[in-house]
């Protein structure tokens, strides 16, 4: 077994011993950050950390979506532009924070706006959007990323080159 | 751990080294009549003898003693031991080496007597064997077990040796008591902190700045503190990371030690004769590694033993020696380990492998697949083309496990048939943490990594002596040779010019095969030892990118793979920019009695395009400051003469020269120097011993 087995391991049974959703009562917590004007959000379960302090480190020939890659304790991590990934005309600036997205392959940073906090989404208050990347909008305009398209997104598979 | 296991341990491994060391000299059989070589082996089994004595293996003092005597009569007549003498000698040393092993695995002993008298025979007359005897001697007797689970080895536990352990338990301790010293340090600072608020409050303006004096002179006795703190915390944790490098590093010895038995028993399990070679187990290598390929390792070796080995009666028919031959090696270079397993048996029929993939739907019948596919073909599940299934392997699952395993670590593995004309298969996996020595370059803002492997030097050269070939700028080099020079930033697709400094251009060279190229960079960093890591990109692999490292500052250093620059393509227009039009360059002065640490910190220095002077003592170097400006010193503490302190503290009480900053270097460290030198207003110390021409430059970047 690979250590990263070991953490697919893990990070099952911490997720595992979460509490269980109430049905659609109790709502699910969500990570409310910017992305270009508007508010987004993203379970906070398919995170394994905000990381607001980092050093980017540019990597020439990359595709665009790569904005560079950070040290996160030790660990070498690329960091793909969020924005891009959604296929939003423009980059995002390079002042905002990165999320890193919990993956079977090990965890990839996302480059976002700034993080504004913590909000609990109930399923009933989402309404459905076209987009194939969100699980829906609530009243107030948050835009909540479907966390599982999102890992399948082709950039995000996970390939060790 | 009793005593007598204590014995037996140090008796197994002892005789394990003896029997390497034996032989490794046996491979030419010639060198047993060199002096030097001769004693060595006759030392070995003397000692191997002497050992047996202790652990009451009588048996291991026989077969001892009776290759002494073969040896030396060997010695003695001139002649190497022939190939007959040399099977009986190499049973003899497996035979040794199962008895060892026996003695803590509840075997049987094995002896061999008849053995015992062909070796005695071989010293008493001409080295003549009658050719129909070996025959009747089937080596090792028939065991009860056959081989124990293979899967013995958990690899989630590693076994580290308890000293090993013991240390690292206390450096810890040591940078955690270490750590917690910078506490103060956020104390010292709350202090500051609080202090200055009072000071905002404050009206008077005397009063004002007093306490302004006072709060500098505050505040720079907690910046020294700080940096001997941070310094120490430095220091003992890179003793930690030391230790658990050392301790997660092994011989390979202590994972596949007990490979030869292990073959051994399972041919005379299958009345097969196989004669092992075992090499290279002392290589010293990642622990995590040799443990994840043991399994792989067994696997294919009793894939060998089951289907690529035959009978005796089998390999007479075919006009082979009786005995098969299997080898087992070990061996790393500077970032790769490979293993290598290979036989003399009946290798791979790759016809019946293609009939299987037909069947199996893998392949279509008219197809026509290529070497590498049939080597692909060859680790698919399900295509074991096995007569009959064993008990110990042949299901046919296994090479594809073998494959995945390797693949798993970043590794290749291949087949082919070898030097012994039966079945190859060589693994090749990168080690995980050995440091790759990198020199570490500047280039459009950033810093790369190229691996000092590929590198043959480092230079600068006049814009104009630049020459062109065919569209191409080329440099000429120290040995005359012409080679081309590429733009490190346009070759990577950057954007932007290489700068000079001085219409001076600083390159590296690199060499892979016998091609060499010139890269032209921004400038050069440093040297770091580091270990570098493929990381996971998304999008399209690129070439020219073999990993990334970490810098000292945290940051991720990205390192270059040689070979994409040198097959890349033309780079005809070399554009160069001088570095800040304005530029004037710092004057520094050295001052060293060492002419060597003078040149050596003269060339970093006008490397960085710096002007330099130097200065052989305190003396020398205030006559120059007599008529000279500079904008900083740089100077040792000891010197003939006038020494650093002195120099340092004449400096300080010169009313034209007290702003000047001074960098003292002390050799040792020692800690009353370094205090004094602070005290006397020293802007920086450096210790010579660990001297590093990064953390000069930072200063002097920072100083002027």
């Amino acid at each position: 077994m690979s250590p990263r087995d070991d953490d697919v391991l893990r990070m099952r049974a911490e997720v595992l011993a979460l509490p269980l959703e109430e049905e659609a009562s109790a709502g699910v917590p969500v990570l409310v950050f910017r992305l270009g004007q508007e508010k987004y959000g993203l379970g906070l379960r398919a995170l394994t950390e905000v990381i607001d302090d980092w050093r980017l480190t540019p990597i020439p020939g990359a595709i665009r979506e790569v904005v560079g890659a950070i040290n996160v304790r030790g660990e070498i991590r690329a960091v793909l532009d969020l924005a891009l990934l959604l296929d939003f005309p423009e980059p995002s600036t390079l002042d905002g924070e990165i999320l890193l997205l919990r993956r079977e392959a090990g965890p990839l940073g996302l480059l976002v706006g700034a993080v504004d906090g913590l909000e609990d989404v109930k399923k009933e208050d989402l309404r459905p959007l076209s987009s194939p990347h969100l699980a829906g909008v609530t009243e107030q305009g948050l835009r909540v990323l479907d966390s599982d398209a999102l890992r399948d997104h082709p950039l995000l598979r996970g390939r060790i080159s | 751990m009793s005593l007598r296991a204590r014995i037996i341990a140090a008796f197994q491994s002892e005789t394990a080294e003896h029997l390497q060391v034996i032989r490794e000299a046996l491979e030419t059989p010639e060198s047993l009549l060199e002096e030097a070589s001769y004693l060595k082996v006759m030392r070995c089994a003397h000692t191997m003898k002497g050992g047996s004595r202790a652990v009451g293996l009588a048996v291991v003092e026989e077969y001892a003693h009776a290759l002494e005597s073969v040896f030396e009569a060997a010695h003695k007549s001139g002649s190497p031991p022939g190939e007959e003498a040399l099977g009986l000698i190499h049973r003899a040393l497996d035979l040794l080496e199962d008895a060892t092993a026996g003695l803590t695995e509840e075997r049987s002993t094995p002896d061999d007597s008849e053995l015992i008298e062909e070796l005695t025979a071989l010293t008493q007359s001409e080295p003549k064997v009658d050719s129909s005897a070996p025959t009747a001697l089937i080596s090792a007797p028939p065991r009860a077990e056959p081989v124990k689970s293979a899967g013995s080895k958990d690899l989630q536990v590693v076994r580290v040796p308890r000293a090993a352990l013991d240390r690292l338990l206390s450096l810890s301790g040591r940078a955690l008591s270490e750590s917690l010293m910078t506490q103060r340090t956020t104390q010292e600072l709350r202090q500051l902190s609080q202090n200055m608020e009072r000071l905002v409050a404050e009206s008077d303006l005397a009063r004002l700045q007093q306490g302004l004096r006072a709060l500098a002179d505050e505040t720079q006795a907690v910046l020294e503190a700080q940096s001997q703190r941070a310094w120490a915390v430095q220091l003992a944790n890179k003793a930690v990371q030391n230790t658990v490098n050392e301790a997660l590093v092994v011989q390979a010895r202590s994972v596949f030690s007990d490979l030869g038995p292990m073959v051994r028993e399972l041919g005379a399990s299958q009345e097969k004769l196989v004669e092992v070679r075992v090499r290279g187990l002392g290589t010293r290598t990642e622990r995590r590694l040799l443990q994840t390929l043991w399994e792989p390792v067994v696997h294919l070796i009793r894939n060998a033993v089951d289907h690529g080995l035959q009978r005796p009666q089998e390999r007479r028919a075919a006009g082979r020696p009786e005995r098969c031959r299997l080898e087992f090696s070990v061996t790393t270079s500077r970032d790769r380990l490979c293993m290598v397993v290979e036989d003399d048996g009946v290798g791979f029929d790759y016809e019946k492998i293609r009939q299987r993939a037909v069947e199996t739907g893998r392949l279509k019948a008219k197809a026509e697949p290529t070497q590498a596919q049939m080597q692909e073909l060859v680790f698919e599940v399900g295509l074991s083309t096995a007569e009959e299934l064993t008990e110990l392997s042949g299901r046919g699952i296994g090479l594809s496990v073998v494959r995945d395993v390797v693949h798993s670590l970043g590794g290749t593995i291949r087949i082919d048939t070898g030097e012994l004309g039966g079945t190859r298969f060589t693994l090749d996996v990168p080690l995980t943490f050995v440091a790759t020595s990198l020199l570490l370059v500047e280039c459009a803002d950033q810093v790369f990594g190229i691996p000092s492997g590929n590198l043959n030097g480092i230079n600068r050269v006049k814009t104009s002596e630049l020459s062109e070939l065919q569209g191409q700028r080329m440099v000429s080099l120290a040995d005359g040779e012409l080679v081309p020079i590429k733009s490190l930033a346009k070759t990577l697709g950057m954007a932007g010019a290489v700068q000079t400094v001085g219409q001076t251009l600083s390159y590296a060279i690199l060499r892979v095969g016998s091609r060499r190229l010139a890269l032209a960079v921004d400038g050069f960093r440093s040297h770091l030892d580091a270990v570098v890591r493929p990381m996971e990109l998304p999008g399209p692999r690129l070439s020219w990118l073999l990993g990334g490292c970490l810098l000292d500052d945290g940051s991720v250093c990205l390192v270059t793979n040689p070979s994409h620059f040198i097959a890349g393509s033309q780079d005809s227009d070399l554009e160069l920019a001088e570095a800040l039009e304005e530029f004037r360059p710092a004057k520094i002065m050295v001052v060293d009695d060492s002419m060597t640490t003078r040149l050596m910190q003269t060339a970093i220095l006008e490397g960085k395009g710096y002007e330099v002077l130097a200065a052989r003592s305190g003396v020398e170097a205030m006559d120059i400051l007599k008529d000279q400006t500079v904008d900083l010193v740089v100077s040792d503490i000891q010197m003939p003469e006038m020494g650093g302190l002195e120099l340092l503290e004449t400096i300080k009480s010169d009313e034209k020269l007290c702003k000047l900053p001074v960098v003292l270097l002390s050799s040792l460290g020692a800690r009353e120097d370094v205090e004094r030198g602070m005290k006397l207003g020293a802007a920086a110390y450096l210790v010579k011993q660990d001297f590093d021409q990064e953390e000069l430059l930072r200063l002097v970047r920072q100083l002027v």
